[in-house]
């Protein structure tokens, strides 16, 4: 019995005036499919005894088991205004009929990308709100979603017969609750008012706040008693909408409006709102739920209701249902509603357009949306694929929003990736035809002209998930969707059976179609994982996944949850990386970009795609950057759209565009794979602080450059403190008194925290807000239920990345295994990961070794191959920097080129030796002399120690005189005096030094050896943090800055970073370790760390490779300790 | 002692006798093959030399060379490269690691396509720097070689201009992926070479390489023989009409003549041009050179 024919509505098509394209949104369970019907059945799609029950909307059978709407569905109706409103109607029409295009959408937080898709095709929203629950967090998402689309708002307060029924509240306390729930609808709408759509708050004496029950069908705006009140007191219908909200009051005695509430002798005046538009609603009620037949009748003459014979006989509810759906019709006065207050596409693109092209404004496609001129070129949205009949086969979902779209010819599908004039993510092909979207069914039509919504065939395998279509060979797209959900929760699926994986995969590609938000990929282990917005999207995916789209049975694993990695600071230093060839060098550091930043990227205030002038602008102004490294953002990632950023800041050059390419290939792959666990990066800033290249372009290939760069990238995030950061869920919970403490009870043993809880005013409900990490929610909901009696409703949605506790490079911390977990999941090699660290900090696999560390490094050390001409004052003003630490050394000569340095203390002794391994002071390497340093552990050691000890105390201060500092930093003939920011580590190192100096000397030497060390060797392991600053500070000043020295040479002096975890040394070919090695700038580990050697004596070689393989167990050992 | 031994151009037989001694006297023999390739196979090198040989490609030479230098300071190990060592330079890496590791190094020097591209007939002592000219993609086109000729240009000197080769080379997925999956090896052919030096001529607009006026000489497997060398020359817009298999197989290179044209020159390469009098003609008009009629 559908009141109108698509001969009718495709007429109505042509009139953009007269079309209203609205999508119903809401909080879950607030009532909208419910509403919908109401909307469909004035349609005549549905008989009107139905609406409320049947949920035409809701097409799938989990839609209506679970009495959720999943996927949003569209219809197309009908309606004749009545013409004496056609006046209040402030845009321009023709005619009183009206093409009504709605999209039912989903409440569930899960879903709201399907209210994004929905969005986006329409120009107004009915905000549905449950008159008891008020505002809830999604009702805050969906407007917030609305508004940042330009889509304007109408409210319907819903479930007002619970409030009667249910609640029993007065009128008064009816009143203030609507203005309450109005007020907080406001509240959100003012912050994020936008100029361009103007003030867009709703008002119910202005017609854009409806009120009723969608389960009874019933409901009504000011308009309708407006006009029957109007007649009745003589006055104008809009004034006499004023006069029936808000304070204003009638005085039936004098027969006058007033403002006060009380009348002139101070009694109480009933509100005008409560007297004419409530009353007669109570006395309904009243007289209905108790059965005051001959009250019902009168009353029915009155309002002029008419009843058939057979609804006389009903009583109660369903009496009430009948009396009121014919009182108040809903479908009429929210359609009415719609109609007046919302914009008509040609009304809506002028504005919409800024925000819905990316082009510039003054192009022919955007002439043509602004103008919604069925004659310009075509440009039309996807928003989103709706599964056919047909298995496989998608509908894509959209709105023409310029030019007319028909079955025939070529048209061009531009992808998201699409960029004008380039080739990819484009196909040129023609439609097979174009249907009209109506809930459960199509009807097929002949074209589709600009401002309306439709469905077309034959294209679904050209588009992923969305895309712009179009005639104009220069169009640019329309902006993609920003979704308010993100894929956070993962599972891995895999077949049962082998031999249906073809099967799967298929599936895998039409459930990422079908739905907006979930996303399926292949990881490098080969597991098809499918992510999704929360626990019950994914299963509902799932589910689709395994009965529709594979139709195989399939293994599901247990859900997990992406990290984030990003990094706590800067670079301690700066991280070189070398070539293959050898004969290119990056230079980068990492640091943490502000969360600010990461959000204005995410949220695509600032996006890869902006003019790179305007966008560095913002930058300076909003974030405070330098505009001219604001202007050298070489690309955002991962994906070219992240929240990474890679910025150019070297000066002057040569040729570094030409690699600028190359680089930023691997800084996308090093972003979406980031250095801890392959995991995504998030808000680093690298920057590009300088490079040397071959000056032939040949040897500074991508085959050069991409590893080169990832490398550098890794480099500079692990010596920039990495970090994860885990996802966390908004979790909102609607719940009685009694039922808080077991949410709190049940949060807190999943981390959570409650940062709000509220009371609803005027009801029992509390609302308690609260943070909840997403990888402890799974089966969160179960258990709240379980804990509060089933009492409290959760809604989880994904709010924001947060940093986690813990350092990933410490052994043994909760991140390190976190970590560890994550590359395990994902096949990656655990040594490889280790062996990332070593040379920074951490190696598991060192901990074995540290029993190999006790033999070889003693309290001697055993210095030889030195210049003849040295004198005990040189070598004391070498190690000065040792002199005051824990005891200091003294010196015993063997004959005019060796001799014995005796420590006080072991760890003393370590530091010494490995930083003379890592600097060789300038006076033992002068005059090509090559003088070797090694631990000396022979039989007499003992001996020795005693007998220096005998000797007396070595005064210190003798040698105080001497700089200790240039000592040490001289290493480098040529290198330039240590830049300030390249190693704050090696002055705190210093700075250690010195303290310990207040310490020293006091012990009697004698017994502090005897009781300390009954052994020369080195019973225990020492806890300084020294290496890393060893380390640190080696390639502070072997690399920071951009003035290298160029000797080869000089490099090869530097420290040996890489540990190996077998005294062969790593193999180059490992990429892991080269990896550091390289970034370090840092000899090849594979060489022997022979680092006095400028001609190398080649007989004490052998002798010393054995101490020099436990020297390298033994950095990692140290590294270990800390 | 670790040798580096230039295979010279062509074969197996351009190696020099001391270079064929070391060959002999090594336990571990390497075959470099990426900065460029002989026109023969491993085997004829195998068979010729009796010893049996190991082929390095990029990854091995750039990353493995500790296993290329295990135990060469105890035995005889040799590295042949086509051409002269010192010709690419991404030997004198190895060689430095070798020096590190206190293992004696003995260059064995031959002939390379830096001296041999005087059979073109211009003179070596007026070439100024040589370039290699790499494969243009969609969005990267290194153009920095330009200035470079034009320097060379400038000061009337020849370019040689080397042409890249890509053998062994990865996708840029696979490189950042790390993923040791390789494209089909490609040459850049004469009329790609100069299509591409015509494309950067038009961005740049100088007047060096304009492409009716600059003579040029593409070279074809110098040393081969009869057989295998070719030798074409012609101003840019010659060559690139020209038909591509006249130029030969890969390798190629191709000499920008300079200004300093010298008459013999002039008529020794003459016997190469697509179009003798063309040749003559621009040689005499545009270069300045006295020729007798």
């Amino acid at each position: 019995m559908v009141n109108f024919t698509v001969d009718q509505i495709r007429g109505l098509m042509d009139r953009p005036t007269n079309i209203r394209n609205m999508s119903v949104i809401a909080h879950v369970d607030h009532g909208k499919s419910t509403l919908t019907d109401s909307l469909v059945s004035k349609a005549g799609i549905i008989a009107s005894a139905k609406a409320g029950d049947m949920r035409f909307t809701d097409t799938r059978e989990d839609e209506k088991e679970r009495g959720i709407t999943i996927k949003s569905t569209a219809i197309s109706m009908y309606f004749e205004v009545d013409k004496d409103e056609i006046s209040a109607i402030k845009q321009k029409t023709e005619g009183n009929e009206f093409l009504i295009n709605l999209i039912d959408s989903p409440g569930h937080v899960d879903f709201s990308s399907e209210v994004t898709a929905a969005l986006r095709v329409t120009d107004g929203a009915l905000v549905v709100v449950d008159c008891v629950e008020g505002v809830c967090v999604q009702t805050e998402t969906v407007l917030r979603q609305a508004l940042t689309e330009r889509i304007k708002p109408v409210v319907i307060i819903n479930k007002v017969d619970r409030a009667l029924l249910e609640l029993q509240v007065d009128k008064e306390s009816l009143f203030q609750s609507f203005q309450r729930t109005i007020e907080s609808v406001n509240v959100i709408i003012s912050t994020y008012h936008d100029e361009a759509l103007g003030d867009v708050q709703v008002y119910p004496d202005k017609g854009t706040v409806a009120f009723g029950s969608g389960l009874h069908g019933w409901g009504f705006t000011l308009r309708q008693f407006a006009n029957r009140y109007s007649k009745r007191f003589g006055v104008d219908k809009d004034k006499m909408m004023v006069k029936l909200w808000g304070d204003n009051y009638f005085n039936p005695k004098s027969r006058k409006w007033t403002t006060a509430s009380t009348d002139a002798d101070g009694k109480p005046l009933e509100r005008a709102f409560n007297m004419f538009v409530l009353d007669p609603i109570f006395k309904i009620f009243d007289a209905v739920m108790n059965f005051k037949k001959d009250v019902v009748t009168t009353m029915c003459e009155k309002l002029d209701i008419k009843l058939a014979s057979d609804e006389r006989d009903l009583e109660g509810k369903a009496l009430l249902k009948v009396v009121m759906r014919k009182f108040l019709p809903a479908g009429d006065s929210l359609l009415e509603m719609i109609v007046i207050n919302l914009p008509s596409p040609a009304t809506a693109q002028r504005y919409r357009v800024e925000t819905l092209y990316e082009g510039p404004m003054d192009d022919e496609s955007a002439i043509g949306i602004r103008d919604c001129d069925p004659a310009g070129p075509l440009v039309l949205y996807i928003s989103k694929m709706v599964p056919t009949s047909d298995k496989g086969r998608f509908y894509a979902f959209g709105r023409v929003f310029s030019g007319t779209v028909k079955a025939g010819p070529k048209i061009r599908i531009q992808g998201p990736n699409y960029i004008p004039g380039k080739k990819d993510d484009l196909f040129v092909k023609s439609i097979q035809r174009t249907v009209l979207m109506m809930g459960r069914y199509i009807e097929p039509i002949e074209d589709c002209p600009a401002g309306n919504i439709v469905g077309l065939v034959g294209i679904d395998q050209f588009l992923l998930k969305s895309g712009t279509l179009t005639t104009s060979e220069t169009a640019h797209n329309m902006k993609v969707m920003k979704f308010s959900v993100s894929p956070v929760v993962q599972v891995a699926v895999e077949v049962k059976n082998a031999a249906d994986l073809p099967k799967l995969v298929e599936g895998l590609k039409r459930l990422s179609k079908s739905d907006p938000c979930v996303q399926a990929w292949i990881n490098e282990t080969g597991e098809h994982i499918v992510a999704g917005a929360g626990e019950l999207h994914l299963e509902i995916c799932l589910k689709d996944l395994q009965e529709d789209h594979a139709g195989v049975p399939l293994k599901i694993s247990d859900p997990v949850v992406p990290y984030r990695e990003t990094v706590k600071a800067e670079s301690t230093i700066v991280a070189l990386s070398k070539s293959q060839n050898k004969h290119n060098r990056l230079f980068a550091k990492a640091m943490p970009l502000d969360e600010e930043v990461t959000k204005a990227i995410e949220d695509g205030k600032i996006s890869a795609r902006d003019d790179f002038k305007a966008r560095a602008r913002v930058l300076a102004d909003d974030f405070g950057w330098d505009v001219t490294e604001a202007r050298k953002i070489w690309c955002f990632g991962p994906d070219t759209t992240g929240p990474n950023l890679l910025v150019d800041v070297t000066k002057g050059v040569q040729y570094l565009n030409e690699i600028k390419d190359s680089c930023v290939a691997a800084f996308q792959w090093a972003s979406k794979e980031g250095v801890l666990c392959e995991e995504n990066m998030r808000g680093i800033r690298f920057n590009v602080l300088d490079v040397t290249l071959h000056t032939d372009a040949i040897h500074r290939g991508g085959g050069q450059i991409i590893p080169t760069m990832r490398r550098c990238c890794y480099a500079a995030s692990l010596l920039a403190q990495p970090t994860l950061q885990e996802p966390i869920f908004l979790v909102e919970i609607q719940c009685p008194e009694n039922a808080i403490g077991g949410i709190y009870s049940c949060l807190n043993k999943r981390r959570g925290q409650v940062f709000s809880e509220e009371q609803r005013p005027g009801t029992p409900m509390f609302t308690v807000k609260a943070y909840l990490p997403v990888s402890e929610s799974f089966g969160f909901n179960g258990e709240l239920r379980s804990h509060t009696a089933g009492q409290a409703f959760p809604q989880s949605v994904f709010d924001h990345w947060e940093q986690m506790n813990g350092d990933p490079l410490e052994k043994g911390s909760k991140m390190e295994e976190l970590v560890r977990g994550v590359r395990t999941r994902k096949g990656l090699k655990i040594s490889q990961f280790t062996s990332q660290f070593s040379s920074i900090s951490l190696s598991s696999t060192m901990a074995a070794n540290l029993s190999g560390l006790s033999a070889s490094v003693t309290r001697i050390l055993y210095l030889t191959g030195f210049p003849k001409e040295l004198k005990t004052k040189d070598i004391q003003s070498a190690f000065a920097e040792y002199e005051n630490q824990n005891g200091g050394f003294k010196i015993k000569w063997k004959d005019d080129t060796s001799l014995l340095i005796v420590f006080q203390d072991p760890t003393v002794a370590k530091r010494a030796y490995l930083h003379t391994l890592a600097f060789p002071p300038s006076v033992l390497a002068t005059n090509g002399h090559a003088a070797s340093i090694r631990p000396y552990d022979g039989p007499d050691a003992q001996v020795i120690i005693q007998n220096v000890n005998s000797r007396g105390q070595h005064n210190p201060s003798a040698s105080r005189s001497h700089n200790a500092r240039s000592a040490s930093i001289s290493v480098f003939p040529n290198a330039r005096s240590v830049s300030g920011t390249g190693n704050p580590n090696y002055r705190s190192l210093n700075a250690t030094g010195s303290n310990g100096s207040s310490q020293h000397i006091a012990i009697p030497e004698h017994s502090n050896v005897r009781e300390r060390e009954p052994s020369p060797t080195l019973p225990s392991l020492p806890s300084q943090p020294t290496l890393n600053s060893l380390i640190s500070s080696s390639l502070g000043e072997a690399v920071a800055g951009s003035s290298i020295p160029s000797d080869p040479a000089i490099l090869t002096t530097s420290l040996q970073a890489s540990t190996s975890e077998s005294s062969g040394g790593p193999r180059i070919g490992d990429p892991g370790k080269r990896m550091l090695g390289h970034a370090l700038g840092v000899r090849h580990p594979g060489l022997n760390p022979r680092v006095l050697s400028g001609s190398g004596g080649n007989g004490s070689n052998g002798a010393s490779d054995q101490s020099m393989g436990s020297v390298q167990r033994a950095m990692g050992g140290l590294v270990v300790a800390e | 002692m670790f040798f580096i031994i230039g295979l010279g151009l062509s074969d197996e037989k351009d190696v020099t006798l001391r270079g064929l001694e070391a060959i002999k006297s090594s336990s571990r023999i390497y075959l470099e093959a990426y900065t460029s390739i002989l026109m023969v196979q491993k085997e004829r090198l195998e068979t010729f030399y009796e010893k049996n040989i190991i082929l390095a490609d990029r990854d091995m030479v750039e990353t493995q060379s500790d296993e290329i230098l295990h135990n060469a300071d105890k035995e005889d190990v040799s590295l042949l490269v086509v051409g002269d060592p010192f010709g690419a330079t991404t030997h004198t890496d190895i060689i430095l690691r070798a020096r590190s590791l206190n293992i004696p190094v003995r260059v064995i020097h031959n002939a390379s396509i830096m001296n041999a591209v005087g059979a073109c007939g211009l003179q070596l002592y007026n070439f100024g720097q040589t370039v290699s000219l790499v494969f243009f993609t969609e969005s990267w086109k290194p153009d920095s070689f330009y200035d470079r000729i034009k320097e060379n240009a400038d000061l009337g000197m020849h370019t040689l201009v080397l042409l890249d080769i890509k053998v062994k080379e990865q996708s840029e997925e696979n490189l950042a992926r790390g993923r040791k999956i390789y494209e089909p090896p490609r040459y850049m052919s004469i009329p790609l070479a100069v299509s591409q030096l015509i494309e950067v001529e038009q961005s740049r607009q100088s007047g060096t390489l304009s492409p009716d006026s600059t003579l040029a000489i593409a070279l074809s497997r110098v040393g081969g023989g009869d057989g295998h060398e070719r030798i074409v020359a012609g101003t840019l817009t010659e060559l690139s009409q020209h038909p591509a298999e006249k130029f030969g197989e890969p390798l190629h290179s191709l000499v920008i003549v300079g200004k300093r044209l010298h008459h013999l020159e002039v008529d020794y390469a003459q016997e190469f041009a697509v179009n003798k009098e063309n040749w003559r003609k621009v040689a005499k008009e545009i270069y300045g050179c006295a020729l007798d009629e």
